[in-house]
């Protein structure tokens, strides 16, 4: 059942996966910290998405 | 309550607003705890969806329409009313909305990014549950042919009426989020153009779908961030020819679009791999 949920929801899950590093993976790009300058302004440009 | 139940409403941003204003006033001048001020605002929206449900929703299509923005209309005086300054703040909003230190977007940006995406993915969940049950096929079926969806024995008036309970509700939490967020409230919230943007998003992304307008408003704000930085104070002209040539050549929206030509795509296959996958007639013995 688990299994079939997962298959069926691949794509989403990836995209969620995405979201969820996206801060993390912009600080490793921009050399910033995650709570400061160009992270910090991306973060907000999604939750305001 | 638009994609599925088509049910279309100009008033949405009067739930979005009371969320944003609720949650100010509860949390500012009561000094309600976040939670008490969440629970209320459900209630409220719940209320009031019901009250302007049973009211609006004996008259159709754009009517109903109009009714909502009469409605919106009306609170949008209200906040604005200098009577009541001492709650709203009128014409200025309400400003330096108190929130918990751990909750402060300016201070912890990413406590709130996570917040924000566990929100929305709940919103997300919540509604994909709803679609998909036994009444979220009775919205379609009222989208489709109401009359027929009444033959069958369908109180279609009740499934209207939880259709827009549930996404008022959902709009008056995103309101909640938009005072977490801003730490403001302003009467711009209450405005037509809030109701118009959730809107555009939704027909950009493509409507009856619950992946479309999340990605509509993803489109618009990037749209709007980079042509404002290409453009300048010229950037809404330029999103204006750009929601037309949306509309244009994404008439279903952008997931509803991409969903036909998939579907032609896999029908054009099906029809090119088909004399491969039926198995060859056997000759057949002829009598001499």
């Amino acid at each position: 059942m688990e299994r079939k949920g997962i298959s069926r929801n691949w794509l989403g899950l990836i995209v969620l996966a995405l979201f969820v590093a996206f801060p993390f993976v912009l600080a490793l790009l921009t050399g910033q910290p995650v709570n400061v300058g160009t992270p910090k302004f991306w973060q907000g440009m999604v939750i305001q998405i | 309550m638009l994609g599925y139940t088509g049910i279309l409403s100009f008033g949405h941003a009067m739930f979005y607003g009371i969320g944003a204003y609720l949650t100010g006033i509860l949390l500012k001048y009561a000094g309600w705890p976040l939670g008490s001020a969440l629970l209320a605002v459900i209630a409220a929206a719940v209320a009031l969806a019901i009250v302007i449900s049973v009211v609006s929703l004996r008259v159709r299509g754009v009517y109903f329409a109009m009714a909502t923005l009469a409605f919106s209309g009306m609170f949008f005086i209200l906040v604005q009313a200098t009577d009541l300054r001492d709650i709203t703040g009128a014409e200025d909003g309400l400003h330096g909305i108190p929130t918990p230190a751990w909750l402060n977007p300016t201070e912890d940006r990413l406590f709130f990014y996570y917040l924000a995406l566990a929100f929305c993915l709940v919103m997300y969940l919540i509604a994909r549950r709803v679609v998909e049950s036994p009444p979220g096929r009775v919205m379609v079926a009222i989208r489709e042919n109401e009359p027929r969806a009444q033959m069958i024995g369908f109180n279609t008036f009740a499934y209207k009426i939880i259709a827009v309970t549930l996404a008022s509700v959902m709009a008056a939490l995103a309101g909640v989020m938009h005072a977490l967020w801003n730490l403001n409230a302003t009467p711009e919230v209450f405005s037509v153009d809030t109701t118009i943007n959730a809107l555009l998003m939704t027909i950009i992304g493509g409507v009856g779908t619950l992946i479309g307008p999340m990605l509509g408003a993803g489109v618009l704000q990037l749209l709007g961030y980079w042509l404002n930085e290409i453009f300048g104070p010229r950037w809404p002209l330029i999103i204006g020819i750009v929601y037309v040539l949306l509309v244009l050549f994404l008439p279903y929206g952008i997931v509803g679009t991409w969903q036909m030509r998939r579907n032609d795509i896999q029908a054009g296959w099906r029809r090119l791999l088909q004399p491969l996958r039926t198995e060859p007639e056997q000759p057949v013995a002829r009598k001499s």
